[in-house]
């Protein structure tokens, strides 16, 4: 039985094959092209960020200058000074910036003491998926600015109260806290949600982990195909072989296996065709994608034996399966997901699934 | 009944909805039996029954000997040819499959004429050859068939009766669920089953006229 049965699955896999790899193909191609247009430097990915600082504040104007000469600020925000508090607020209404921020008078006088002001962060009800990406930045530039207007101060008044400098010797001070400044502002970076549209690591991510759930996508799939309920004739299969003298269990061990094996030699010719698009593929995958494949192949199998319907299987497999998928970041990847689906990813199994095969393929 | 080599007494079934009431039939050896009845009257759950795969609610169950079940859905794979089929459910090679199909009674279903073709390419009849070839292959003492004869062309209908004569011949007990009265020609005799309730047709009525009533 094994013999014929594995004889059925070999028969299976360039069907099987040529259609997901057509899908697959179609759906990644449409992903990929989303993404490069995200990452595009040239595009609405920079922030425009309106700032309104008094005149009177000094140190805050030093602070926005320092954060505007920022490696990981200037490719990311465009930040335009303007002079009144009103023309921020008009210029966010308007979408001409996607946020504001405005420091109130006698901020830095104030700092540190009970009556202490807060800078305004002024935003609409983003309805993109970059919503969170810009919140993010706009409060990292806030806490950045923030610090840096404190430290200086805080350096500034310490040569002139402490030390008794002269205004040569604070300014110097100041330098110095400013180059050590920036060692503790990119730690407090780390706080940060940062997504980094410059960096081309990223891009890959994006494929690797798009090719990876494609992978495990075709796989999932496939177990329908192979199972008994392809042609709607799984009772009657499950009858003839309890007459043959074999017992569920064994079918189902059986059944098992073969969809295995077919997943591995699935998996095999993806790895090959793989190895023509990326030049990180991990040969060792191949061993370490068997547990993988063995727990799909279980649950995939017992799936079918607890279900009695063929077209119900086929609403699971391909409608729980695929949403679930969506939700785990296999479909189109979290990062462009609104923040409520990133963190309920958490609680997909089908996310760990796609970081194990993702961390298996590639990395 | 204390020689017979199927006994089904008392038995009432329930699925749902009882679908067998108190059924009492029994086979001889060599004996081909009838099962005649409407749709949805127990002739399917009948047979499951006396093949171990439903167990009764009540009464008892007899077989003194082992059964093969010819079901009405053939349990054919499609992609395979009619040997790799066979292969699926027999330890035998190829010479001896070949051999069972060619020199025993099992030449008159003539599934050596399209061994090597693929079951998606078969007509309805030749499936209905292999799946019966698929069963005999494990040598059953009773054969048990449902509805062997639907939608099948006449030469395939007569392949298949032929054939049942011949098991029968040979001492094999074989049990028919269908409409057919060409195939109830051939039995020794014939159980009415209404509502799940069984009785023995008897002499002088014609399958049709016992449904008819």
């Amino acid at each position: 039985m094994i013999k014929a049965y594995c004889k059925r699955v070999l028969l299976f896999i360039p069907f099987v094959l040529c259609y997901f790899l057509v899908l697959g193909i179609a759906m990644m191609s449409l992903v990929i092209y989303a993404s490069e247009f995200l990452f595009e430097n040239k595009t609405d990915s920079i922030v425009s960020v309106a700032v309104y600082v008094p005149d009177e504040e000094a140190y805050s104007k030093l602070g926005l200058n320092l954060v505007k000469q920022m490696d990981s600020v200037k490719h990311t925000i465009d930040i335009d000074q303007i002079k009144s508090k009103s023309k921020v607020v008009r210029m966010v209404e308007e979408g001409e910036a996607v946020a504001g921020i405005i420091v109130p008078e006698g901020f830095m006088e104030k700092m540190g003491t009970p009556d202490s002001l807060q800078v305004q962060i002024i935003y609409r009800d983003a309805d993109t998926f970059e919503e969170h990406i810009v919140n993010d930045v706009v409060y990292a530039m806030s806490d950045i600015l923030g610090t840096t207007q404190c430290t200086i101060l805080t350096a500034g008044e310490y040569a002139e109260q402490q030390l008794g400098m002269d205004q040569d010797g604070v300014y110097d001070v100041k330098d110095a806290v400013t180059s050590n400044l920036f060692d503790y502002v990119m730690d407090r970076k780390t706080a940060f949600r940062k997504v980094n549209l410059d960096d081309l690591v990223a891009k890959y991510d994006v494929k690797f982990q798009l090719a990876a759930s494609y992978t495990l996508y075709i796989i999932m799939m496939s177990i329908f195909v192979i199972s008994f309920f392809y042609k709607g004739n799984n009772a009657v299969f499950r009858a003839r072989a309890k007459l043959s003298g074999i017992g569920t269990w064994k079918l189902f061990l059986i059944e098992s296996a073969c969809a295995a094996f077919m997943m591995y030699i699935l998996y095999v010719l993806i790895f090959v065709s793989a190895c023509f698009i990326f030049d990180s593929m991990k040969v060792l995958s191949l061993i370490t994608i068997i547990p993988v494949i063995l727990i799909v192949a279980l649950i995939g199998t017992g799936l079918c034996y607890l279900v009695k319907s063929p077209s119900t299987v086929s609403y699971i497999m391909f409608g729980a399966g695929t949403s679930l998928m969506y939700l785990a970041g296999g479909l189109i990847p979290l990062d462009f997901m609104p923040r409520f689906f990133q963190n309920a990813a958490a609680f997909n199994p089908l996310h760990y699934l796609i970081l194990f095969f993702m961390r298996s393929m590639f990395l | 009944m204390a020689g017979s080599i199927v006994t089904v007494e008392n038995v009432s079934l329930k699925y749902k909805k009882t679908v067998l009431t108190n059924v009492t039939i029994s086979a001889e050896k060599g004996e081909t039996v009838g099962l005649l009845g409407l749709n949805g009257s127990g002739k399917s759950t009948l047979l499951s029954a006396i093949a171990g795969l439903r167990k009764p609610s009540t009464g008892s169950i007899k077989v003194n000997g082992k059964a093969g079940f010819v079901t009405q859905e053939n349990a054919l794979i499609e992609e395979l040819t009619a040997m790799d089929n066979l292969k699926m459910w027999t330890p035998m090679s190829r010479q001896e499959i070949m051999k069972e199909l060619t020199e025993t009674e099992l030449s008159i279903l003539k599934v050596s004429d399209f061994i090597d073709l693929k079951v998606k390419r078969m007509s309805g009849g030749m499936k209905k050859r292999l799946a019966i070839a698929s069963v005999l292959l494990s040598k059953p003492d009773i054969l048990l068939m449902d509805e062997p004869l639907a939608a099948l062309d006449i030469p395939a209908k007569n392949d298949i009766i032929n054939f049942v004569d011949s098991f029968s011949r040979k001492g094999g007990t074989i049990f028919i669920a269908s409409h057919s009265e060409d195939l109830f020609k051939h039995c020794s005799k014939i159980y009415l089953l209404k509502k799940g309730v069984s009785s023995l047709l008897p002499p002088g009525i014609s399958p049709a006229e016992a449904l008819d009533d």
